[in-house]
């Protein structure tokens, strides 16, 4: 995603493919899935965590896989809000 | 009262720097050779005492990808706790889980810890800045005349780097590979510190989320059959990265895979051992393949190179979200701290341990060739075996027991004589008194062990006869092997 202007918004989502070959397919997309969480559920589908925009989660839909939105990412970012210098992480470890 | 909050990158190097300011004996800064893209100087820390030749080292990483909160503090409270446990001649603490004084000051003693905390700070600089991206991965190179910014540290080096399997040449791709192997600084330093360390044994780089222990391969399933079938092999360019296929799986020696299995199981047990958390230990690949990854280029090292060390890379995928709540990060770095600890402890060699600081470290090269003799013979190999999968118990009897100390390394003084003579035309044989050392040690060890150790040393101790007389390769060619265990479903 370049950088400036006004960024959409953004969705903690999981993938399911319709097949292992269409997950190792999700690659060609250039979206933000995360590696380390693929894995086959209970129930055999291949699945895949990422973090998409809305219309990215549209075009996967198009093109035969599920997703399953869990929550705007806003409210799962704490890098600004929870955060100390050393000095109070210091005093706090005691 | 715990700390409120995560670290800023800032503080991540103030805390690094008080540690080396504040135990100066054991606690050494260290500055990589490259500042990162945007000029930060980034360092680690080294965690030792003493700097007696023949020593091992373990390198922890964490802060690869910016938007990773925990790994960093995870591995800066890591840093902060052993060192106030060595300092203060206390048990290192993980919740419930309580590891020794002696335990922590085996790892301090005999082991080199190498702790980079943030390996890419201009990442987490941006991702804590009001105005930036929380949710930024890769490292802040503006990437002159691309459309995008950054070059993801994990899949910059240079493990099948030109495959582009699970990697992209597209810029604004949270997976941008960059624009070569090794193009950016922040992976240049981790090369540089493997290079200028190479008594580094094992390493773990630190990430999130997924409550994963990984080890290599990454980039396809593993095989233990044909060792054609590997990363160097362009005659399978273009046939790699399709997990579940027959046409290519990457080789893996069944040794190092019982080895990452072994111990991985061992990280995973200290682990749940906090609060019950059950991470999974498996292999790199899972369903979805990469490359570049400092997971696979650390284990592949001295495969591509054979003059370089064997280093066993993990990559630990810590929780289940990129920023949980610091209450939850805590309960996550106290959990994942037990199970650095738990590599530190897998990481030390019985051997190497006894001989620290004495004259024979000088015949540790020949005593480590002999040991690769070894694992060329059933015999030796599960010999060998044995020895690595009850090491910390080892390591702990004999750290306990001066006298039983003494005794080691007065036999391993007489083996090591024997040894360094087996290439000679007329090698010297087993004097049968270093024989009846050998297995008394055993018997010694093993009405001081626990049951698993006890049964294991039972084994073991008839064998030893086989070298009675004998030149040490006539004895491996002679021993009949131990059937050991294998190791339980619970802990691969």
């Amino acid at each position: 995603m370049a950088e400036g202007g006004t960024r959409p918004k953004r969705f903690f989502v999981t993938i399911v493919a319709p097949s292992q070959e269409a997950l190792l397919k999700l690659q060609r997309y250039d979206f933000d899935v995360f590696a380390a969480t693929s894995h086959m559920t209970r129930d055999g589908e291949p699945v895949i965590d990422g973090l998409l925009e809305l219309d990215q989660v549209g075009r996967l839909v198009e093109d035969g896989y599920q997703v399953l939105v869990k929550h705007e990412s806003s409210a799962r970012a704490r890098a600004t809000t929870e955060t100390v210098e050393f000095d109070q992480w210091l005093k706090n470890m005691g | 009262m715990p700390p409120p909050g995560y670290l800023t990158a800032a503080g991540i190097e103030a805390c690094i720097q008080w540690l080396a300011n504040t135990y100066p004996q054991i606690c050494q800064l260290l500055p990589l050779p490259e500042p990162s893209v945007e000029g930060r100087g980034i360092h680690m820390l080294k965690i030792a005492n003493g700097a007696a030749p023949g020593r091992r080292g373990v390198l922890l990483v964490g802060g690869v990808h910016a938007r990773e909160l925990v790994p960093p503090d995870c591995l800066a409270s890591f840093a902060f706790k052993l060192c106030a446990a060595y300092s203060n001649a206390t048990d290192l603490i993980f919740g419930p889980q309580v590891y020794s004084n002696l335990d922590v000051r085996l790892v301090v003693d005999v082991l080199d810890t190498f702790i980079l905390p943030l390996a890419n700070p201009d990442g987490r600089t941006y991702v804590q800045a009001v105005g930036g991206d929380p949710w930024w991965r890769k490292n802040r190179n503006p990437n002159p005349a691309l459309p995008c910014m950054g070059v993801d540290i994990n899949r910059n080096y240079d493990f099948l780097w030109s495959s582009g399997i699970g990697t992209s040449s597209y810029a604004c791709s949270e997976v941008f590979k960059g624009a070569g192997a090794f193009s950016e600084p922040e992976t240049r330093n981790v090369r540089s510190v493997l290079d200028n360390h190479p008594h580094i044994v094992s390493m773990m780089d630190v990430h999130s989320y997924s409550q994963l222990v990984l080890h290599p391969w990454g980039d396809d399933d593993n095989q233990s059959t044909d060792p054609s079938q590997n990363f160097l092999n362009p005659a399978y360019n273009g046939v790699r990265g399709v997990p579940g296929d027959v046409a290519y799986r990457e080789y893996i020696p069944a040794d190092d895979l019982n080895w990452f299995a072994t111990t991985g199981g061992k990280v995973r047990d200290a682990i749940a051992a906090v609060r019950g958390t059950v991470y999974t230990v498996e292999q790199g690949i899972r369903l979805y393949p990469t490359t570049g990854t400092a997971n696979d280029y650390g284990y592949c090292r001295h495969i591509a190179d054979t003059s370089k060390r064997r280093v066993y890379s993990y990559t630990l995928e810590t929780g289940l979200e990129f920023q949980p709540t610091y209450a939850e990060a805590l309960n996550i770095i106290s959990e994942v701290s037990s199970g650095l600890f738990q590599l530190c402890l897998s990481s030390l060699c019985v051997v190497e341990s006894v001989l620290a600081g004495t004259s024979l470290v000088a015949a540790l090269e020949d005593l480590r060739a002999f040991r690769r003799e070894m694992e060329s013979t059933v015999a030796g190999r599960s010999y060998v075996r044995l020895l690595d999968r009850h090491s910390v118990e080892l390591l702990r009897l004999v750290a306990a027991d001066e006298a039983l100390r003494a005794r080691a390394l007065a036999l391993l003084e007489a083996v090591t004589e024997v040894v360094q003579t087996r290439h000679r035309p007329q090698p010297r044989s087993v004097d049968p008194l270093v024989v009846d050392a050998a297995e008394g040690l055993l018997a010694e060890l093993q009405r001081a062990g626990s049951p698993e150790l006890a049964a294991a040393l039972a084994d073991l101790r008839p064998r030893m006869a086989y070298f009675k007389g004998k030149s040490v390769k006539e004895g491996l060619e002679a021993a009949s092997p131990i059937d050991l265990p294998a190791v339980p479903a619970a802990t691969r």
